[in-house]
């Protein structure tokens, strides 16, 4: 391993690491205002479990540029899939217009555990999503059939008198929240310091665990940010191919993931406390080869969040229209700005000297 | 001699007439993009050629097929609509035929789809899939009158995949709504094929200076992989695998139409032609040839008989009468073109030193 690449990479890990601790410290605070709310429902109390879902979602959104490469996150037997599945067919969570008694929320044959909401999770499909961010989202929100809002679910949905099922849906949120925490909780410790886990030999492997850093970063700006998450639905015009499109905070997932790309290639990260993590990052790395490629793709990173942070909410609408649609103009802008910032992670890959940083599927 | 030596020498022999091929192809078509006041460097020529002969060879002809047939399919869907109940089975018949023949056309053209189809995002615009019968049937009660209405319908609502459901699954009738919105996404499918046809022609009008060239090799090269690997993963293993747990949009590609290996089968060939020189055909376009032309002899012999493994399993693709028999010889089909696949990110991309990298359709 290049003598060089130690402390970058070890300092990536502290990024990691960092961001991870912080999600967790906001999912937590998510997990209270869930329990508070579901033991005594009210709407004040939904709003507050509603705004710390959007709260530990901003920190979420970061932890994204460290997927891509097969860690600990979405290594294959990884929690990603419990953690983050989208688009979600909430009628296989619970009832919807036109199917009220629809879901596992109102299939009382469908025992409500940790246990049971994993094995149920993409069962019979990819949309059948049970557990993690969007589903909590959804039974926060519930169904966004509003043009111009999110999903308006009434408290009282979680009130036995006034709803169907309402102890059964309490108890569903209870559970996703919590299988939320314990997954997050499992990552965080794959990445924690001086103990025998995937970072300890993340950190050995210097080579290869730098081509997985930019394996991360490339893929997440061009195939998931701009491909996924942002030019499908451009090409679509559906709502079904926005990913928080319960609580219309879809914007902010992309200002977050645009951020998080930035954090690990400046090597900073300003945590929930404030306090500012930095450290030998891939920018330095790349600067001592090529400098005017670095401050490059430094600009090109900071155009990127500016344009994303342009986006108007809902995403849902911005998408929708001619080509000229102002909404659409502005996501192409953004779609525009990570591609050249892809381009530019591929030359700063062979300002490196790499020659793969291509994701195959396994199967 | 040997039996051994034998197929050695013939080796040595038929690399080194690929050779001089290779080296012909290249003498004759660098002087067009020679970089004006400067003299290339001998690899530099080989690749402005090379970069030349996927226009000149692949891209404009294929994108002219493309642009013959979408106007036909128009055209054959405006003769449905206008029907009467006597010639309406004649006219869906001669309607479906001509999507098959416009879909071959598009298979082949973007079986790698660099240059113009990356640029205009011409799949996720008239190929997206699967489709949303929901989203057809809203887009055919808004019945968009003009091409501005139509950029307003999203992609899973148009196309050949929507055209496809608007063919066999729902089949319009004549003088109906449906009809006359099926005709109108065929008129999207023919604009965007001129539009195809007008860019490709102009970029190998245009050239490429030495920079552009380095770009386009990596374009092809890290687009040609992604071909192999849309043709085993997306089309065949994935929607193999959401079947297998019940998805309940789970079907392969071009299945209500009944083409799917025939287009699989399409697909791969036009991978096919580009992976492997026709001795027949001096001038013929090939990534063997190309290796041969950098100087990578051995791997542009293993070529052939990874292909030809590619070749028998699709060739059992097309004989499998059944499902079942189809769901079996997949697994072949897909382990074969794995192999290629891996000969590409490993052997050819150290040889010629590019770089594997992500495009748009990696994500999860």
């Amino acid at each position: 391993m290049a003598r060089e690449l130690t402390p970058v990479v070890s300092h990536y890990a502290v990024i990691v690491q960092a961001t991870y601790r912080d999600t967790l410290t906001a999912t937590l605070a998510l997990r209270r205002a869930v329990h508070a709310f579901v033991a005594a429902p009210s709407e004040a109390k939904l709003v507050t479990a509603r705004q710390a879902w959007l709260a530990a979602r901003e920190r979420y959104a970061l932890t994204e540029a460290f997927r891509f490469y097969a860690g600990p996150i979405d290594n294959g037997s990884g929690p990603e899939p419990r953690i983050n599945s989208w688009p979600v067919d909430e009628s296989f969570i619970d009832g919807i217009i036109g199917r009220p008694g629809a879901g596992l929320v109102n299939d009382r044959s469908f025992t409500i555990d940790k246990k049971m909401l994993s094995a149920a999770n993409v069962r019979d499909g990819e949309e059948n999503v049970a557990p993690g961010w969007h589903a909590i989202e959804f039974l926060l929100w519930g169904q966004d059939v509003s043009a111009s809002g999110p999903g308006e679910r009434s408290y009282t949905d979680y009130v036995a008198s006034k709803a169907p099922n309402a102890a059964r849906r309490g108890r569903y949120l209870q559970v996703v929240t919590d299988l939320l925490v314990d997954d997050l909780t499992d990552v965080l410790r794959a990445w924690a310091p001086d103990k025998a886990n995937y970072r300890r030999q993340f950190v050995r492997e210097g080579d290869e665990s730098l081509r997985r850093i930019i394996v991360g970063l490339g893929m997440l700006t061009r195939s998931e940010l701009a491909g996924e998450r942002l030019e499908v639905p451009l090409a679509s015009q559906d709502q079904e191919d926005e990913q928080s499109c319960f609580s219309d905070n879809t914007h902010r997932d992309i200002v977050g993931n645009a951020r998080g790309l930035q954090n690990v290639w400046l090597g900073r990260y300003t945590r929930l406390d404030g306090s500012v993590v930095e450290g030998l990052s891939l920018h330095e790395l790349v600067a001592a080869k090529d400098a005017a490629l670095a401050e490059q793709l430094t600009q090109r990173m900071a155009q990127s969040i500016v344009l994303a942070e342009a986006i108007v909410a809902p995403f849902d609408r911005e998408i929708v229209g001619d080509a000229s649609a102002p909404g659409r103009v502005r996501v192409r802008r953004v779609v525009d700005s990570l591609v050249q910032q892809a381009a530019g992670l591929l030359d700063a890959a062979r300002a490196l000297g790499m020659q793969r940083l291509n994701w195959a599927p396994k199967s | 001699m040997k039996a051994g030596q034998q197929v050695h020498e013939w080796r040595r022999a038929w690399l080194r007439g690929l050779a001089l091929l290779a080296s012909a192809m290249a003498l004759a078509c660098a002087s067009g993009v020679a970089v004006a006041g400067a003299q290339p460097p001998a690899a530099s020529q080989a690749d402005a050629a090379f970069v030349r002969n996927i226009y000149a060879k692949w891209y404009v002809p294929r994108a002219a097929e493309f642009a013959e047939h979408a106007p036909r399919l128009a055209a054959s869907l405006d003769g449905l609509c206008q029907s009467d109940s006597a010639g309406a089975a004649q006219a869906m018949e001669a309607a479906r035929a001509q999507w098959t023949r416009t879909v071959q056309a598009w298979e082949t053209l973007s079986a790698v789809r660099g240059g113009a189809l990356l640029a205009r995002r011409s799949p996720r615009e008239i190929d997206f899939t699967p489709t949303r019968p929901a989203a057809i049937q809203r887009a055919v009660r808004s019945a968009p009158a003009d091409s501005r209405a139509m950029e307003r319908v999203g992609s899973p609502a148009k196309g050949l995949p929507a055209l496809e459901w608007l063919l066999w699954t729902q089949p319009v009738r004549p003088q109906s709504p449906e009809c006359r919105y099926a005709y109108r996404v065929a008129g999207e499918i023919e604009a965007e094929s001129l539009a195809l046809q007008q860019a490709y022609g102009l970029a190998l009008q245009q050239g490429w200076d030495a920079q552009e060239v380095e770009y386009a090799i990596y374009e092809f090269l890290n687009l040609f992989d992604a071909g192999i690997q849309k043709l085993w993963w997306e089309d065949m293993n994935r929607p193999q695998q959401r079947a297998a747990t019940g998805a309940r949009a789970a079907s392969f590609p071009r299945s209500a139409s009944g083409t799917t290996v025939q287009m699989w089968l399409r697909h791969w060939e036009a991978l096919r032609r580009l992976a492997i020189a026709d001795m027949a055909a001096p001038e013929s376009l090939s990534l063997q040839a190309y290796l041969v032309t950098k100087d990578h002899p051995d791997e542009a012999g293993r070529m052939p008989a990874l292909v030809a493994e590619v070749d028998r399993a699709m060739a059992d693709l097309r004989e499998a009468k059944d499902e079942a028999l189809l769901n079996r010889r997949i697994g072949q089909a897909t382990a074969s073109l794995k192999a290629l696949q891996q000969f590409v990110e490993q052997d050819m991309a150290h040889a010629l030193q590019f770089i594997i990298s992500f495009f748009d359709e990696d994500g999860d």
